[in-house]
């Protein structure tokens, strides 16, 4: 492995991530709100130990292969939350604990939204901005995360493309697809940001709360700047321009780029997933709206706005919210927290366990049907017009059964940690699958939640986020043997 | 700078340290020598008004800085070899001799 090289670009990301303490340095001198000290102290704890890591090897060369990929991600995600953590710990916020700080940075940069902190209203501008502008960057290191890097790894649901992909991806050299690969996908990312925060600007929101809210929209986190989330604008003309671009996140990014490319929409309605995505959450929407008119919570306009919202907000993962919705029949919130398991589309900022291994699953599903049926005929599972390869198919099996594995793990640690069954459920699926809010205890915030339990739902994101195989991988002998 | 604010940032740099030494470990390209001693009862036992205990100094290559009371005492990083490699050598009990 080539371990120097791979110590060398983490130090080079650290630099970069130290960067990232100067916006909030500003926010905090502009509106003169006493939180630069803690943010100016992480800038210099990150590259000092960024530079420290990367002088003494800096002439460090060799081209990376999968292996070194797995530990190269693994790294980014936990050395940039750690540091991440430093401002939190370091701020005047209130009953916060390293574990707080810890999760607080987890939930950021993986783009879970799960939060620890109670009275948003009330906290520097600062610390707000860095919420959001962790979410932000979480979001920009997933697209290179699931588009470039984890298909090469043969992880995600992107590994469906990579036989398609012609170049330099078929051969284990990381390198020089992700550079050109990244660079495009950014430009995307940045462009909806910025058309994002216009739109928000343009329905009333202020500068602030614009940037901040499509920091978190465009990224699929969910952190907002006050306690009611997107609720607290009361304005529908917010929370449609909220679930577009929400809906809009939670699209693999390639076909962003397709159409952009091609100036067409063509892209998404040739896209297996992209339809599959859309009948999930067309579908929920609808019994969503029956069940709220039924049940008379709201009006029928109203119940139609704040059903698809919730539906896009927690189907893609975003975890948004406009109104308290497990006080809604119960039927509803647990529905919800079920489609957070599908989440968005391969190649999206979106957690879950994606679209197209949900898509495959129903698929292969259906086609042990035909064979009792037809016990002797060869049925091939098709996406669009590819044939999926048996192995692609054994994988996304294999990952279907981890997932729920860890999932029963965590939760059944959360119970013996002394959370009711419905806290302990909500909590892993909404930290698992990078959903964000939960039910019972963890329906406002994960405050009341003991420092263990913390630890391990921060764990759990990042499980969740870094597809729980890369993670798992480093654990077999096999990877570090030469 | 108060005495929590201080009591945290320690614990941010050992923690930092930590994270240096262990990646460094793991590059197997550095000679590294790490000694941290953690007494759970000190984080206990905090001076609020402890900033007079905060003392560093920078001399013959080494850079020293000394956090009396807290997490870790003293700690040394030894900067000569700074273009090959680092050495990391931490005391709780004072400033060490070895060099």
């Amino acid at each position: 492995m080539q371990l120097k090289v791979i110590i060398r670009i983490l130090g080079i990301l650290l630099m970069i991530f130290s960067i990232a303490m100067l916006p909030p340095i500003a926010v905090a001198w502009y509106y003169g709100d006493g939180g630069g000290l803690a943010f100016f102290t992480g800038f210099v704890v990150s590259l000092l130990l960024g530079l420290l890591l990367f002088i003494p090897r800096k002439n460090a060369t060799g081209d990376l292969r999968t292996r070194d990929g797995f530990l190269v991600v693994i790294l980014f995600w936990s050395v940039l939350s750690f540091m991440g953590a430093v401002p939190f710990y370091l701020s005047d916020i209130e009953n916060f604990g390293f574990a707080d700080a810890i999760f607080e940075s987890f939930s950021g940069l993986t783009t879970t939204g799960a939060t620890v902190i109670s009275g948003l209203d009330h906290l520097p501008h600062s610390i707000l901005f860095y919420r959001q502008q962790l979410q932000w960057m979480g979001g920009m290191g997933i697209i290179v995360l699931a588009v470039a890097v984890l298909p090469m790894l043969g992880i995600g649901g992107m590994q469906l493309y990579r036989a398609e992909t012609p170049g330099p991806v078929k051969d284990a050299k990381l390198t020089p697809r992700i550079a050109g690969t990244a660079k495009a996908l950014w430009y995307i990312y940045f462009g909806l940001t910025v058309i994002c925060c216009l739109s928000y600007w343009g329905a009333g929101m202020s500068l602030f709360d614009a940037i901040g809210h499509s920091f978190s929209t465009i990224a699929i986190g969910g952190f907002s700047t006050h306690d009611a989330s997107i609720g607290w604008f009361e304005s529908i003309q917010i929370e449609l321009i909220c679930s577009f671009f929400m809906l809009l996140s939670g699209v693999n990014f390639s076909l962003h780029f397709v159409a952009v490319r091609k100036l067409s929409l063509e892209s998404y309605f040739n896209d297996a997933e992209f339809k599959f995505y859309l009948s999930i959450l067309t579908i929920v929407a609808l019994i969503s709206i029956l069940v709220l008119v039924i049940h008379e919570h709201f009006g029928f306009s109203e119940a139609v706005v704040k059903a698809i919202f919730h539906t896009i907000s927690i189907g893609t993962t975003t975890g948004f919210i406009t109104h308290d919705f497990t006080l809604w029949p119960i039927f509803l919130p647990v529905l919800l927290i079920f489609v957070s398991f599908v989440g968005g589309c391969s190649g999206s900022t979106g957690g879950g366990m994606k679209v197209i291994r949900i898509l495959l699953l129903f698929k292969q599903g259906a086609r042990e049907i035909q064979r009792l049926i037809h016990p002797n005929a060869i049925f091939k599972i098709r996406i669009g017009k590819t044939s999926v390869p048996e192995n692609i198919v054994e994988s996304v099996w294999g990952f279907f059964a981890i997932y729920v594995a860890l999932f029963f793990l965590f939760m059944l640690f959360l119970m013996a940690d002394g959370h009711d069954q419905v806290t302990a459920f909500s909590a892993v699926a909404a930290c698992m699958n990078n959903l964000g809010p939960g039910l019972g205890e963890v329906s406002e915030n994960y405050s009341s939640l003991s420092d263990l339990s913390k630890w391990v739902l921060s764990l759990t994101m990042l499980f969740g986020r870094l597809e729980i195989f890369t993670l798992l991988v480093i654990f077999t002998p096999g990877f570090w043997r030469s | 700078m108060s005495g929590d604010y201080l009591k945290r940032l320690n614990l941010v740099l050992a923690l930092t340290l930590l994270t240096l030494v262990s990646l460094s470990a793991l590059a197997s390209d550095s000679s590294v020598f790490v000694l941290i001693e953690v007494e759970a009862s000190d984080l206990d036992e905090i001076d609020q008004d402890a900033d007079e205990n905060f003392d560093s100094h920078f001399s013959n290559g080494y850079y020293s800085f000394k956090l009396e009371n807290y997490f870790v005492g003293t700690l040394l990083i030894d900067l000569r070899p700074f273009n090959r490699h680092i050495s990391y050598f931490a005391n709780y009990r004072g400033p060490p001799n070895q060099f």
